[in-house]
């Protein structure tokens, strides 16, 4: 007695080949999505590098002339606290700089006051759309010392 | 009995060329697939050490109340056991003296390593290395006598240098590649200067299916940083005070 061996069907084939493609697509979201992610992550690091290289020119520029430094660096525009050009993708970056006179109250110390610059930078870049995406945000409040206050540099 | 029939050469070859395609396929799904991880290593490395390399610096600036040497390839931190106010000034004052011991003095510096590639290193003094009573120098602001400090402390095998980021190359400007990585100021005066600036890249080059280099570019991350002195010390010789 002849033993009859089934071959797959087309329909079998096709289901094989569907599940195959299936989970390769899959595959590719994942790896795709994983390095979207990643793209972000470099983004965000460099930006918070921008954030901090202004904060920077903030801290170490004479103190009557901070608020000079608020302003809109459109992407392009960036520069270094020496005045070069940020490179790469930093390049690709905006830059919003505000700087506001805000005594700060000392707690647990009643009266005691400090003036000095309340300093926000905040980096963005743009989608595809022009949008703008907020990428890193920095605060630092920047006292008046006592040099300053006789005029000389802290 | 039926004789079972055989493939025909048509079916081979058609057989053949779908197997072919599919294997094709694979391959070429699979090569797309480790080019992928591969770059998200590279990324994920570039992350880390641009953070490392950041908070590294921001710590060592964060203790240092001046710098003392102000090269492109190197640069010289000051931390000073002992505050301003408690030291006075004048060439015997305890703030004039820079003892080798007393860990007072970081280099950082950018090397090139066999490969070409660049390191950022941080230097210190091995204090076990100086004899008892040759510790002391004394403060200035002469950057040749720096030069030479760390000259003859290198020389003469008195510094330990470990690497803060391996890897590295010159960072790119407007399509233009620099010589080297370098440190930058936000004065040529050591007595005023209270900002520093890196410039280094990660560049990683694409493999070919050998796993040779290819000289092609596979990641380039170009990376600016400034870092500044939070509590910054002007030595009375330069005029200032704490």
């Amino acid at each position: 007695m002849s033993i009859v061996r089934g071959a797959f069907t087309l329909v079998e084939c096709l289901v094989a080949l569907v599940i195959v493609a299936m989970a390769a697509a899959a595959a590719s979201t994942a790896i795709g999505s994983g390095i979207a992610a990643q793209e972000d992550a470099l983004r965000i690091t460099l930006a918070a590098a921008c954030a901090e290289s202004r904060m920077t020119q903030a801290l170490t520029t004479d103190y009557g002339t901070v608020p000079n430094l608020a302003g809109h660096e459109e992407p392009g525009a960036l520069l270094a606290s020496d005045g070069t050009a940020m490179p790469g993708l930093m390049e690709e970056m905006g830059r919003r700089t505000t700087v506001a006179a805000e005594p700060q109250a000392i707690p647990g110390f009643a009266g005691l006051v400090l003036t000095g610059w309340q300093i926000t930078v905040t980096v963005y870049d743009l989608d595809e759309d022009g949008g703008e995406r907020e990428l890193a945000v920095l605060r630092r409040f920047r006292p008046e010392t006592w040099e300053e206050t006789q005029g000389a540099s802290p | 009995m039926r004789r079972p029939r055989a493939f025909t050469l048509l079916e081979l070859m058609v057989a053949t060329v779908t197997v072919t395609m599919v294997a094709g396929a694979v391959a070429g799904f699979l090569g797309t697939f480790h080019r992928a991880l591969r770059l998200q290593d590279v990324r994920a490395a570039a992350i880390v050490r641009t953070a490392a390399v950041q908070a590294h610096v921001s710590r060592l600036l964060l203790e240092s109340r001046m710098l003392l040497e102000q090269g492109q390839q190197r640069t010289l931190l000051w931390l000073p056991s002992e505050m301003l106010e408690d030291s006075g000034s004048g060439a015997e004052s305890a703030f004039d003296l820079i003892n080798l011991t007393a860990g007072e003095l970081h280099w950082l510096l950018f090397e090139q390593e066999s490969d070409g590639t660049w390191s950022l290193k941080e230097a210190v003094v091995d204090a076990a290395t100086i004899p008892a009573g040759q510790g002391d120098r004394y403060f200035s602001v002469d950057a040749n006598y720096w030069n030479s400090v760390f000259e003859d402390l290198h020389a003469a095998g008195q510094l330990t240098i470990f690497p803060i980021a391996e890897g590295l190359a010159p960072m790119a400007r407007d399509g233009v590649v620099a010589a080297a990585p370098r440190f930058t100021y936000g004065t040529a005066s050591i007595c005023t200067n209270r900002a520093l600036g890196i410039e280094f890249a990660f560049m990683r080059e694409r493999l070919d299916d050998a796993g040779e280099l290819t000289g092609e570019e596979e990641l380039r991350l170009d990376v600016r940083l400034d870092e500044h002195l939070p509590f910054p010390d002007i030595h009375p010789i330069c005029g200032g005070g704490s």
